[in-house]
């Protein structure tokens, strides 16, 4: 099993560490563990401190490795007065 | 080689970058001097700007209607708004004191800022911004494409060029200063829907950019900005999308340039196109004019055009009506009050027209009413001259006096002779 932190920015934007199976896709791990339409959110994944993928750049069959960091920013934020 | 050379400086300017911020971030971190710690919290309450709270709430009340034309429904708009962010702020401000408070009464841990994490950050927002700078506690960057909007529709599209996008790690605000800006037409300080004075209102965003700054996630923060400004909602927004497509006019009296349609009006004496500040009138034939075509009179407080004014016939200046004086003897009003003449004797106002002269002592500013002629010569006499015939009773000058009635014997007696 991996260790996955998955940090969404929409709503409160809280950081999750979340358990999954060696060698998940990023595809799945997102449909068991979001909520949100993934085409409405820039993704990104941080390995060792470092940043993988960016964006449109993003596969989402990339395997996920123990302490990946997944961030997902929403494309659409409504700001308001 | 060139590439290996861009490389080389990219690498170095995030390095110079990750020193001077992660030496700002960690200056606050150290707690062994007591006073440091007590720095540091006075840092964190100031950011939320209090007195900027303060100062909307004085500035709120100049927004009320106060006297004529202030009433407009723009302003009560702008009243109601101003209301709502007052409202609003204060509600942060009661948050913030309150986590101020909690975070005194705990104990802070000295964490310091790990400098691999705030490399990586930077190096991560080189990919998704341009022109990356930081100076003073102040990490910015442009966006790489420009900010397009649209409604639903695709109707009124406005392209508001590209913004930079400001991290001030001292306060809480995002700043967006957009590099060309495109001001919306009714107030300049706007630069998009949700952009007032560089500041963008995160809305949504607020609370994640807010834990994003929090945890140093700096990406994230300048994503949901870009985001933000990417998104229009039709809620709340600074101005509308429309207001960028309206026609705006200007008024010829003070030179405000920012009127819409509906807040401009035309003088129907000089032509020219006046706002609601400028508005005049008259109260006579109530024609709309502009301030500069009406005139006021101090007396009776009421604004009339040119055409309503009155003509002195003696000064042929152009006055209000109440500055006419009327004739005690013809009652017209024709005269103003520095032409009217009061009669010597019993201080009426009399007109030239009707102003007559004493043959006997000499005085010319003498009523009709006040004037006599004398029975025996007919000369016109002012009843100061006027004698009664002791005899008679009649009106005679002094000189006549004595000679009135014998006067009238030896004519009365001419007369029977004749007969």
């Amino acid at each position: 099993m991996i260790d996955v932190t998955l940090v969404s920015n929409s709503g409160d934007g809280r950081s999750r560490t979340l358990s999954a199976r060696d060698g998940v896709l990023l595809e799945d791990f997102l449909e068991v563990n979001f909520d949100g339409e993934v085409q409405d959110f820039s993704i990104s994944v941080r390995r060792d401190g470092d940043t993988l993928r960016v964006g449109d750049e993003i596969e989402l069959d990339e395997v996920l490795q123990d302490q990946d960091r997944l961030t997902l920013a929403p494309r659409k934020v409504e700001g308001a007065l | 080689m060139e590439n290996n050379k861009k490389q080389k400086n990219t690498e170095k300017s995030v390095e110079r970058i990750v020193r001077k911020l992660v030496h700002h971030l960690n200056k606050d971190k150290c707690f062994a001097n007591p006073m440091r710690k007590i720095g540091y919290l006075y840092r964190h309450f100031d950011k939320y700007h209090y007195d900027r709270e303060i100062r909307l709430v004085d500035r709120a009340e100049n927004y009320f209607p106060v006297g004529p034309g202030m009433g407009s429904n723009k302003l009560k708009l702008a009243a109601a708004k101003i209301f709502k962010r007052v409202k609003n702020k204060l509600e942060d401000l009661q948050t913030g004191v309150k986590n101020c408070l909690e975070e005194m009464n705990s104990e802070i841990e000295a964490v310091k800022v790990d400098p691999k994490h705030i490399a990586a950050e930077i190096k991560y927002l080189l990919k998704l911004f341009d022109d990356v700078k930081y100076e003073d506690g102040r990490l910015s960057a442009v966006t790489k494409n420009e900010i397009i909007l649209s409604l639903d529709d695709g109707s009124y599209e406005t392209n508001f060029g590209k913004f930079r996008i400001v991290l001030d790690f001292d306060r809480s605000e995002i700043e967006a200063i957009a590099v060309d800006p495109v001001e919306c037409p009714g107030n300049s300080s706007i630069t998009h829907p949700h952009v007032s004075r560089d500041y963008i209102c995160l809305g949504d965003g607020y609370e994640a950019v807010l834990l994003a700054k929090e945890e140093y996630r700096i990406c994230d923060v300048f994503q949901i900005a870009e985001s933000v400004l990417k998104t229009y909602s039709y809620e709340n927004p600074h101005a509308s999308l429309e207001q960028w497509h309206e026609e705006y006019y200007s008024c010829n009296i003070c030179g405000d340039g920012d009127l819409s349609e509906d807040s401009i009006y035309g003088c129907e004496q000089c032509n020219n196109s006046y706002c609601e500040n400028c508005m005049g009138g008259c109260d006579d034939c109530g024609r709309s004019l502009c301030v500069d075509c009406s005139i006021y009179c101090d007396d009776c407080c009421t604004c009339s055009c040119n055409k309503c004014l009155e003509e002195c016939k003696n000064c042929k200046n152009k006055l209000c009506k109440c500055q006419l004086e009327e004739c005690g003897t013809c009652s017209k009003s024709d005269n103003c009050k520095s032409c009217a003449v009061d009669c010597q004797i019993c201080g009426t106002h009399t007109c030239n027209d009707c102003l007559m002269a004493c043959e006997k002592c000499k005085g010319s500013e003498i009523c009709e009413q006040c004037m006599d002629e004398c029975l025996v010569c007919d000369k016109n006499i002012c009843s100061d001259c006027t004698k009664n015939c002791d005899y008679c009773g009649e009106s005679v000058c002094e000189s006549c006096e004595t000679i009135c009635c014998l006067f009238k014997e030896k004519e009365n007696a001419g007369t029977e002779a004749k007969i």
